[in-house]
């Protein structure tokens, strides 16, 4: 009994919050803001999904139809195909089952729509993707391209991969203010791309934002811990840098790169570089002597066995930081802190460009 | 009959998000008050009524509650590009006056979304909904048959209402559907 008041507690605040994020989503809407738009009808969509489950398991089937569908609804409106997809499959499962009554012709129409709705966006992102690939040159920033990616806002707000385009395009331009705008709304879109998870990080960086990436950084790891090694380097980077208010955290650092350093399946050898020079510089400057020549030793073992010259030039010029630090005594620490590896700079420099996939390519 | 538009903090949620819209739909700079010409009924069992309603806004007083509202509003009046939007939103606040006014104990409890036929859930009630239109120019009676088709589609609640609003000349009809 506790339970299920519990439960319709959970649910009638759900409700309003879900109304308040629509009502938002509308009042943004109206005034061009597009993407701001979309990110309250996400997260109305993720609340009304939330509701449905709550009428699903009080045993209300047709209510948990009509939460599912509107939330639906919902994620057309964010550009978020892929969860509206799987929401009106459980819609779907549900009719099929003969859970929500033939009388409910609301219900069964707005599936219908929602299906409509579904098929008419994803071909909406088909022509976009075709239309920006034939028209505009991906390499080229350029004014125009610019203006034309904008415009798609409209249509598809909330579509990951078109705020990044205006990321790129936008940065191309030399206007970052407007790049990091839609960088941080890619991100916000499509939280699980490491890859633009780890440019943002490391644009908080580069802007003296360390504490914003290592919050970027440790909440990704949180909800995905695989395939993270983008997000892992970014990380350290970030907590090697240390904040207004911390030192840096090398033990941390050292901590969250381990997978990439252990593991070398399903890293790219960069990813693994940086992620060794990162960890080298770390574990010097803890004083930790065995680790750093572990270190060290599985960079030469690398310069020895990639295939790319260039990256066979870059682990050269790591090491050669690593043993001029070492032959000026600058590792191990000093007495109550860390001593700070004099060139660790450049280490965190060539990671940043190691991690993360060239912009115009990714 | 009039409406001071401040009273749509008195629902749960935040509907005052929509008072720039009508506010730039239904008033020039410098008005605060817009009258619309009103027809309703409060059930499919009573006589229609004709009546007017003023809306009224007093930017001070709402400015209280709702710091943006001069530059939502200036912002809206720059912009023409989203006019159909801006028309329904104004259509939600005119239908909120409209029920404060024949039912007045009516509260706005959940904002509904595409697809489900009505606009919102009133009363905390599942089963009690209006929906809700509004248009620049075109005939009442059409888009009112229109709107109650598509209500006519949830046979399950208890109590049903459209509200159509035809904001050039400001007209609205308002009616409970239910017997």
């Amino acid at each position: 009994m506790i339970r299920v008041k519990s439960k319709e507690l959970d649910y009638h605040e759900l409700e309003l919050e879900s109304s308040n994020d629509l009502v938002d989503h509308d009042s943004r809407r109206v005034l061009g803001r597009f993407a701001e738009a979309a990110s309250h009808a996400l997260q109305a969509g993720a609340r009304r999904e939330r509701m449905g489950r709550i009428s699903l398991d009080t045993g209300r089937h047709a209510d948990a139809a009509e939460d599912w569908l509107s939330a639906a609804s919902c994620f057309l409106l964010a550009t978020a195909s892929g969860r509206a997809a799987e929401i009106l499959k459980i819609v779907h499962g549900l009719i099929a089952q003969g859970n929500v009554p033939a009388n409910r012709r609301d219900l069964h129409a707005a599936l219908g729509e929602c299906d409509k709705g579904l098929k008419q966006l994803k071909r909406k992102e088909r022509r976009f993707l075709a239309e920006f690939g034939a028209e505009h040159e991906l390499n080229r920033p350029d004014e125009d391209t610019l203006r034309f990616l904008q415009e798609r806002l409209r249509d598809l707000p909330g579509f990951a991969d078109l705020h990044y385009a205006i990321f790129r395009q936008a940065l191309g331009l030399g206007r970052q203010d407007l790049a990091e705008e839609h960088l941080r709304w890619a991100v916000t879109f499509g939280p699980g791309n490491a890859n633009r998870v780890a440019i943002l990080g490391n644009l908080h960086i580069n802007r003296g934002r360390p504490d914003l990436a290592v919050a970027l950084g440790e909440n990704f790891l949180e909800t995905q811990a695989a395939n993270a090694g983008q997000v892992r380097i970014m990380l350290a980077n970030a907590l090697g840098q240390g904040t207004d208010g911390s030192p840096p955290d090398q033990g941390r650092a050292l901590e969250v790169l381990r997978p990439v350093v252990d593991v070398v399946a399903g890293h790219a050898p960069k990813q693994r570089v940086a992620a060794l020079a990162l960890s080298a510089t770390f574990a010097c400057e803890l004083g930790r002597e065995e680790q750093f020549g572990h270190m060290v030793e599985e960079l030469n073992c690398l310069e020895r066995t990639v295939e790319a010259v260039e990256l066979r030039g870059v682990i050269a010029g790591l090491r050669k930081i690593f043993e001029r630090s070492k032959s000026n005594g600058a590792a191990g620490p000093s007495r109550g802190k860390s001593r700070l590896l004099p060139e660790r700079l450049k280490v965190f420099e060539s990671a940043q460009e190691l991690n993360v996939m060239p912009l115009l390519a990714a | 009959m009039e409406y001071d538009l401040v009273r749509l903090f008195e629902h749960p949620f935040r509907l005052h998000r929509y008072i720039p819209s009508a506010i730039v739909t239904l008033g020039k700079p410098g008005v605060d008050r817009c009258s619309i010409e009103l027809k309703s009924r409060k059930s499919a069992g009573d006589a229609t009524i004709d009546d007017e309603l003023v809306l009224r806004w007093d930017l001070a007083a709402l400015r209280r509650h709702f710091a943006d509202i001069d530059e939502e509003i200036a912002n809206l009046r720059e912009r023409d590009d989203d006019q159909a939007m801006r028309v329904e939103l104004a259509a939600v606040v005119v239908a909120v006056a409209v029920m404060a006014q024949i039912e007045p104990e009516t509260r706005f409890t959940r904002r509904s979304a595409p697809g489900t036929r009505h606009d919102y859930y009133l009363n905390g009630s599942r089963t009690e909904m209006i929906e809700i239109a509004g248009r620049w120019k075109g005939g009442l009676p059409g888009l009112f048959a229109m709107k109650r088709e598509q209500s006519d589609l949830n046979p399950t609640l208890t109590k049903r209402w459209v509200s159509v609003t035809i904001m050039r000349a400001p007209r609205n009809r308002t009616e409970g559907l239910h017997s």
